[in-house]
């Protein structure tokens, strides 16, 4: 098993957000977790990769054996999980290119190798820019600063295909994405799949498992997974809502 | 009156009023130490404003002579001791005995009060008001100023004011300054903005030979909101200085200034625009805008916004410019077939009434555009 | 961020690492200032009598003065009369090649980076090595006089040049222009001149490196630098000194003329010692800088990275006479601990159709404050002047204190003046995002911090880019808000 998570609760203050969440994932899965405006999808993206703002009161979370919650943000990164960011932020003056050697190399450090010197940077970028169809002169650019919606979330793909992740989480990616930005992010991520690597992906909308099909969709709500099933599942929820499972919860 | 001791008012060494010798200018024309008795009945009623439903204070030479019966307005004999005066408030404090109490309980409905200090005399015209207003809880009300020489010499209006906003008040407070080409003015004002009150200034100067505004706001409850405009207007050799402060000592709170300045002949500007952030006051949003536009190569403009910080979970900005009028803009204009001058105005029309976009009362807000008007048509 | 009252109280910055001391054997004046310490001074060079009448009359004068209060920076007073203002390396009086220079002193300087040797010179980069008072030495002078460039000690300027040096010293920093620079002008004990003829374009960067080493002791140089009609010169200026208890003054000046149609670039990178993280000990830095554009078409370019010093008190100013003259000033000032800064620049546009630019990027972290003070001042007969500022200033922690005084004159109306300031904090999502890419908050910070000042980074000389985005990180180091 890759990723363990053992009846995770979490809040922001006093309101508890995540209410007991249980998922595994195993190597070579794509898991979708679906669920209503505020049901908590953002945040267990948040608590995985060690966002702050949000206080762990329960549960474990184990990733390849390792006591996930225990780790710093970068050390989870390190470790290998990635997030695509719903709203990726802006920091002016550092281009991406800039952004992603820094990174890059301190992974490298962290796992014992050496760091990759500018040539072999270069060419590993040309590489995955590829993948994205991503323009250099974008990344030569202050990151995200002034990108359009499209341009970020391509952002947040090829970053993920520079650092080549175990675990990738990807909140909201469809979100402001017109079609053919959807396509060629959804492209970018299933060239990116390999037997050993996993994704989560989570979303509002099945359009997105249109491009990125999943092996389990599960379905949020007030804190829980309060259902899981196929690539079905999901089209189930398109074609009904989220009101029915609301009504199941309710009456459980 | 005489004073015992002799006030010291600051000169052009002293750097906040390096611009502004309003001292030497006073000195030339007035005795400071003595003050014009009141003099016969005065016909004052034509100069007011066309307002109707509103209150009325008038003050003759400093003295309240209108208004007195109002419930909520007391006179008192206060004698004040406080520290840290500066020169023109201890002149006013010596040559005053007199502090008019203005206050708003709570549960008073919505109004508008209008606040006029006439000057008149022969000779040596100089009057030293002070008020004190409270805004109680929950209170809305407009406070409108303005000065009306109806003297044979030049005036000097040395005007005193403390304004204290409850939580929860909502206070608009309107300047006009647009007296007499040998009228003088310092207003000092300070507010205190408590908990979730709101508080819009409107300070428009059109004439007048040299006034300073002294004007400052302390944030002293969080999530309070201050919004400061000003506007001057200048032709011939009118002097205006605005000296503003936002002092934001509690958190969650805004501040919004936006100053804008059309400067014609010989007119001179001095904007000084000061925002504090103390460290208690996380979260605060504090902007201030300064924008000039010089007519004239005579005109001059100072300006100096001034931003200090600390407390370092905040947003803020200031911006100032000081320049011309859109070549391309005037260009576009003429070319449909208005005249220059009709550009000009349009133009110029178009920069100041932003400073009063806010201003709802459109009893007040006619006056002001009228009064804003007529200024541009001339200057232009 | 709940862990960054944590890293804040952990604060333990990287030590200075420019904090070591030499034991060199020099010559002192006595301490304490006197027409007899002036005298001493001016005899100890050699001057002839007008410079010694100059620097008297300037003693004189700063007599009478006294030190400015309107900057935002607070310190006890200083006793003038405590302090060394003169102390020299013993050494051949001026050593005609660098094999007759006290070899600790080449030391010294190699451990500093700076290498004086012909073998392991600094390519394209001559330096001016400055000494406590005395310039020590100076490369490759030879390949710079084919050019007709002067490039040497002040000292020897007087000596060689003082036609040169008669008129123009004080030309554009009057001595009683202030209160640092009447003393300097009076107890001045060496510094760097150039000269760049008629159109040549200088090969090379120019640099001085100023040092200082004997206890108790000021520094006092000052700079001339000359572009002929036509010239380019691009000119450096760094500077260390030791880890000492007690403060040091520095007060020197430099004096910029550029004529018609030349251009001078003047970069700083200043590291003086800051005082430990309790403020203990640390340099004094008042300096006047200024630069006149002289000529038409004229431009000179100040850029500045201040990470160091107790105290700066410095202002490089462009006075733009000749029309069509371009002033610049870019300036990234960090400070930390219980650092203070008050620094920014001054643009007087005199001359018709005049341009100036201002970038400045303040940085507080700690119990630090920092201030931009800044003048544009747009005379009656600058038609169609133009200047644009930008100052940002950026908050770590909640116990430093951001500070923006800019005076905006304008009297043409013509001019066309832009400001524009903000104050920001780094964003916790910033740092969330970086960290989520496998960053460590330090290099995150770091980066984010080279980010917000890169635009002034960027009008560095290569090599001292690298050097300045190093400093940077170190200056903030520990210091996470």
């Amino acid at each position: 098993m890759m990723l363990t998570i053992n009846n995770l609760q979490a809040r922001v203050g006093d309101k508890a957000i995540l209410r007991g969440i249980n998922l595994s994932v195993k190597a070579g899965e794509v898991h979708a977790i679906m669920g209503p405006n505020g049901s908590g999808k953002s945040t267990l993206a948040s608590v995985l990769t060690g966002r702050e703002d949000y206080e762990v009161t329960g549960g474990d979370v184990t990733f390849n054996g390792k006591d996930l919650l225990s780790l710093s943000a970068e050390d989870r990164a390190r470790e290998g999980i990635f997030l695509a960011f719903q709203y990726p932020v802006e920091i002016p003056g550092v281009s991406t290119v800039n952004f992603m050697k820094t990174a890059l190399n301190q992974i490298r450090e962290y796992r014992g190798e050496q760091a990759l010197d500018a040539v072999a940077f270069l060419a590993r970028m040309k590489e995955k820019m590829k993948l994205v169809e991503i323009d250099q002169s974008l990344l030569s650019r202050s990151l995200n600063e002034g990108f359009s919606g499209g341009e970020k979330k391509r952002n947040e793909i090829f970053q993920m295909a520079m650092l080549e992740p175990k675990l990738a989480i990807l909140d909201e990616t469809d979100s402001g994405l017109d079609i053919d930005a959807l396509r060629i992010v959804a492209t970018g991520v299933n060239k990116l799949r390999t037997p050993q690597n996993a994704t989560i992906v989570v979303t509002h909308y099945q359009r997105l498992l249109d491009y990125i099909v999943p092996d389990f969709v599960h379905v949020l709500y007030q804190g829980r997974i309060v259902k899981s099933g196929g690539r079905d599942l999901a089209l189930q929820l398109e074609e009904k809502g989220y009101d029915w499972i609301k009504a199941e919860a309710a009456a459980v | 009156m005489n004073t015992q001791e002799a006030i010291e008012l600051p000169d052009s060494k002293t750097e906040s009023y390096r611009f502004t010798p309003i001292a030497r200018e006073l000195a030339r024309l007035f005795d400071l130490t003595t003050t014009a008795e009141s003099t016969a009945p005065i016909e004052y009623q034509p100069h007011l404003l066309p307002l109707t439903g509103v209150h009325n204070l008038v003050f003759i030479n400093g003295k309240l002579t209108e208004g007195k019966s109002l419930p909520w307005v007391k006179v008192s004999d206060d004698v004040h001791t406080e520290n840290g005066l500066d020169a023109f408030a201890k002149l006013n404090y010596s040559q005053q005995e007199e502090t008019v109490s203005i206050s708003i309980p709570q549960g008073t409905a919505p109004g508008v009060l209008c606040i006029y200090y006439v000057l008149t005399g022969k000779a040596n015209v100089i009057a030293h008001p002070r008020i004190a207003l409270s805004a109680g809880p929950d209170t809305e009300w407009l406070i409108l100023e303005k000065a009306i020489s109806l003297a044979n010499s030049p005036t000097f209006l040395n005007r005193q004011c403390t304004v204290s906003l409850a939580p929860y008040a909502r206070l608009s407070w309107v300047q006009i300054q647009s007296d007499r080409a040998d009228s003088f003015q310092v207003n000092n004002t300070e507010f205190r903005v408590a908990e979730k009150a709101k508080f819009n200034s409107y300070t428009l100067s059109t004439s007048g030979a040299m006034i300073r505004n002294n004007l400052s706001v302390r944030i002293v409850g969080s999530e309070a909101e201050a919004h400061l405009f000003g506007l001057y207007a200048l032709s011939g050799k009118t002097h205006v200085d605005n000296h503003t402060v936002a002092d934001h000592e509690q958190p969650n709170a805004l501040s919004n200034e936006l100053y804008k300045g059309i400067l014609a002949d010989q007119s001179k500007a001095v904007f000084n625009g000061k925002i504090f952030v103390r460290q208690l006051a996380q979260k605060t949003n504090a902007f201030q805008s300064n924008r000039n536009i010089i007519l004239s190569d005579a005109a001059t403009i100072h300006t100096k916004p001034q931003l200090e910080i600390w407390a370092d979970d905040v947003k803020c900005s200031h911006g100032c410019t000081a320049g011309q009028l859109d070549d391309e803009a005037m260009f576009y204009l003429r070319s449909r077939g208005i005249s220059e001058g009709k550009a000009k105005s349009l133009l110029l029309h178009a920069f100041a009434t932003e400073v009063f976009e806010s201003l709802s009362h459109q009893g007040i807000r006619s006056v002001v555009d009228e009064i804003l008007e007529g200024r541009l048509n001339t200057i232009a | 961020m709940a862990s960054d009252q944590r890293i804040l109280d952990d604060l333990t910055s990287k030590e200075y690492e420019h904090g070591w001391s030499v034991d060199i054997a020099s010559e002192s004046a006595p301490k304490g200032l006197s027409e007899d310490i002036v005298k001493f001074i001016s005899a100890r060079k050699g001057e002839p009598d007008w410079l010694l009448e100059w620097r008297l009359k300037s003693y004189r004068k700063w007599l009478e003065m006294t030190p400015p209060e309107w900057a935002n920076i607070h310190y006890p007073a200083i006793d003038y009369q405590s302090i060394i203002y003169y102390s020299a390396p013993r050494q051949k009086a001026s050593p005609k090649s660098l094999e007759e220079v006290d070899p600790e002193l080449l030391k010294t300087f190699e451990r500093l980076g700076i290498s004086l040797t012909e073998q392991k010179r600094l390519s394209g980069i001559a330096v001016d090595a400055v000494f406590d008072s005395v310039s020590v030495a100076t490369t490759f002078r030879e390949t710079l006089a084919e050019l007709g460039i002067i490039f040497c000690s002040f000292s020897e300027a007087v000596r060689e040049h003082p036609e040169l040096v008669r008129k123009y010293l004080g030309s554009v920093v009057p001595p009683h222009d202030n209160y640092f620079a009447a003393l300097n002008s009076a107890v001045f004990s060496d510094g760097s001149f150039c000269y760049i003829p008629h159109g040549v374009r200088c090969p090379m960067e120019l640099s001085t490196y100023f040092r200082i080493n004997a206890a108790n002791t000021g520094q006092f140089e000052r700079t001339l630098i000359i572009a002929d009609e036509g010239s380019y010169v691009s000119y450096l200026e760094g500077c260390t000194a030791p880890m000492r208890d007690e403060n040091q003054l520095h007060a020197a000046v430099v004096e910029i003329i550029a004529l018609k149609n030349a251009e001078v670039k003047y970069s700083t990178v200043q590291n003086w010692y800051p005082g430990d993280k309790d403020g203990k000990g640390g340099i004094y830095n008042f300096v006047t800088k200024r630069g006149l554009c002289a000529g038409d078409h004229s431009k000179i370019s100040w850029t500045q990275v201040e990470t160091g010093s107790a105290i700066t008190w410095k202002y490089p100013s462009c006075v733009l006479k000749g029309d069509y003259s371009v002033g610049e000033f870019y300036s990234v000032a960090v400070t930390n601990h219980h650092q203070q800064a008050d620094t920014g620049t001054k643009m007087v546009h005199i001359g018709k159709h005049t341009r100036s630019r201002i970038v400045s990027k303040g940085i507080s972290a700690g119990k630090s404050q920092n201030s931009y003070r800044g003048q544009v001042h747009v005379m009656k007969r600058a038609v169609n002047a133009r200047n644009h500022s930008q100052c940002d200033s950026l908050l770590m922690g909640d116990r430093c204190g951001a500070h923006t005084f800019p005076y905006i004159d304008v009297e043409n109306s013509s001019a066309r003046v832009e400001h524009e300031a903000t104050t920001s904090k780094i964003g916790e999502d910033q740092i969330f995002y970086c960290q989520q890419r496998g960053m460590d908050e330090e290099s995150a910070v770091a980066l984010i911090v080279n980010g917000y000042a890169k635009e002034v980074l960027n009008q560095l000389p290569m090599e001292f880019a690298v050097e300045a985005q190093k400093l940077l990180a170190l200056t903030l180091e520990g210091s996470v808000g």
